[in-house]
């Protein structure tokens, strides 16, 4: 090899543009050549200093973000305190005014737009009663209108977390589970996930999965149970993300009072990931609603 | 879990490696839109940390990702906003570290395992670095930005586009120069000099 094919060579293993194979030959060319790892040693500190740059550069822009982007800060506790206490006295007015006799007898004031159907719809706690199929139909309510609604929002779960490869690697039901997450085979992966027992630490990330396997199937009623124990749980990301799969579950069975209450939670918390999905969904029904 | 995600971990690790515009796009995406800022932000608070101080450590952990990302280190283990909130809690407590020097503390070490090196190594790479930036800052700006848009993979093409260079070949022509330029400046750097490349 000549100097110009040892220079794009090296150049093209610093700019990650060589396949793995590619690389490993040229590693094993550098440790058999002294005079090419000398010259790769030089090239890489090159390297070394474009990267500083990139780094500098992409600092400088992060930095010009930020500005145009600030961190959405939370309210203090006196604001939420305050609000809270605002909401409540809005609801306690609010149920005088509807039940308060009129002079006819009748409990005053004309019946308020109707929320949605907020009749609860039965919800299985115990995860060992759950279908042991993920293929449950739909439980959603065609006439449902918070349904259809909620559908905008829904992006089915995906399941790529595993480091198994392949079947023989699974050393645990968790890796099982997973393994079989991937390959689809949501059948299965309930029944690996429903053998791991409430004391295990993995406990809570396997009712989420179940939870969500229910979820992307569209049997939404029996997700809720253990997207609910996902929500109760003090991982805040994993918490999030249940509470805003909760809500829509709850949309989804017509479960308005319990939605609202959970959605009305979230745009209450400008942190939340879904802050800016629950206040768009809460505008959306408002805007129905009318 | 996608809620919100417009962009797969996939499609951020392509568009970081592949660099152009399209990792600008995405570091975009994921700096303003991606929700990612703020549950690291929520992250810090509840280790302790204040709202400056996330802003710090989240800015950092951008870089570090990217770099990362670009390089190879992060092997596609578990969730691409997973690993970037490793790294904002480790960037956080050692900026912690650094300024609460003296003070010996009881805060858990770091949940999950993201990056971490030896003092020793983390402090010659910041005298290597500082060594690096005094070489860098004796050329000019063009050549600066030239490099670093070669670093990114921007194509011939669009270097020559950025800096009016007619065509492909000047652009090339001019990369050449630049890193002749970059090259004599570090190898007349003592501190390069004197250890063995």
């Amino acid at each position: 090899m000549n100097e110009q094919r040892f220079y794009d060579l090296i150049e093209r293993y610093l700019l990650g543009q060589m396949s793995p194979q590619e690389r490993a030959a040229l590693e094993a060319e550098l440790s058999r050549n002294p005079l090419l790892a000398e010259q790769f040693a030089a090239q890489k500190l090159e390297h070394d200093a474009m990267e500083v740059l990139v780094e500098d550069s992409l600092r400088t822009r992060l930095q010009r973000w930020a500005k145009e982007y600030p961190l959405q800060k939370s309210k203090p506790w006196y604001r939420r305190q305050v609000l809270w206490l605002a909401a409540g006295l809005a609801l306690v007015l609010g149920a005088f005014y509807f039940f308060w006799p009129s002079e006819d007898g009748r409990p005053g004031a004309p019946a308020p737009v109707a929320e949605a159907p907020a009749a609860p719809i039965p919800l299985q706690e115990d995860s060992t009663k759950v279908s042991p199929a993920p293929s449950t139909p739909t439980q959603e309510n065609a006439a449902n209108p918070l349904a259809t609604l909620a559908k905008k929002y829904t992006e089915r779960p995906t399941f790529k977390q595993t480091i198994v490869r392949n079947e023989r690697e699974t050393l645990s039901d968790m890796d099982s589970a997973y393994w079989a997450l991937e390959k689809g085979h949501y059948s299965d992966a309930l029944r690996r996930l429903r053998k791991i027992p409430p004391g295990n630490e993995r406990y809570i990330t396997a009712q989420h999965l179940i939870g969500e396997v229910h979820f992307a199937n569209g049997a939404y009623a029996e997700a809720a149970p253990f997207l609910r124990k996902a929500a109760s749980t003090a991982d805040y990301l994993r918490k999030s993300t249940a509470e805003w799969q909760l809500a829509l579950a709850y949309l989804h069975v017509g479960n308005a009072k319990s939605a609202f209450a959970l959605l009305r939670q979230i745009k209450e918390d400008v942190e939340h990931p879904y802050y800016q999905q629950a206040q768009q969904l809460l505008q959306e029904i408002e805007n129905n609603r009318r | 879990m996608l809620f919100g995600k417009f962009y797969t971990d996939e499609q951020i690790i392509e568009q970081l490696k592949a660099g152009g515009k399209g990792r600008e796009q995405v570091l975009h995406y994921l700096f303003t839109e991606s929700g990612w800022r703020n549950a690291a932000l929520r992250l810090i608070r509840s280790l302790g940390g204040t709202s400056h101080e996330a802003e710090d450590a989240i800015q950092e952990a951008f870089i570090v990702l990217d770099s990362h990302v670009r390089s190879g280190r992060y092997q596609q283990i578990g969730e691409l906003r997973s690993y970037f909130l490793g790294i904002c809690r480790g960037r956080w407590y050692s900026n912690r570290r650094s300024v609460h020097r003296l003070i010996f503390s009881d805060d858990p070490p770091p949940l999950q395992r993201t990056y971490s090196e030896e003092p020793e190594s983390l402090l010659l790479k910041s005298e290597e670095r500082e060594h690096l930036k005094i070489a860098l800052d004796q050329m000019d700006e063009r050549c600066r930005e030239l490099l670093s848009m070669y670093k990114l993979n921007y194509s011939m093409e669009e270097i020559a586009q950025a800096f009016n260079l007619g065509t492909e070949n000047n652009a090339r022509q001019r990369v050449f120069q630049c890193r002749q330029k970059l090259a004599k400046l570090l190898a007349q750097n003592p501190f390069f000099n004197e250890r063995e490349l």
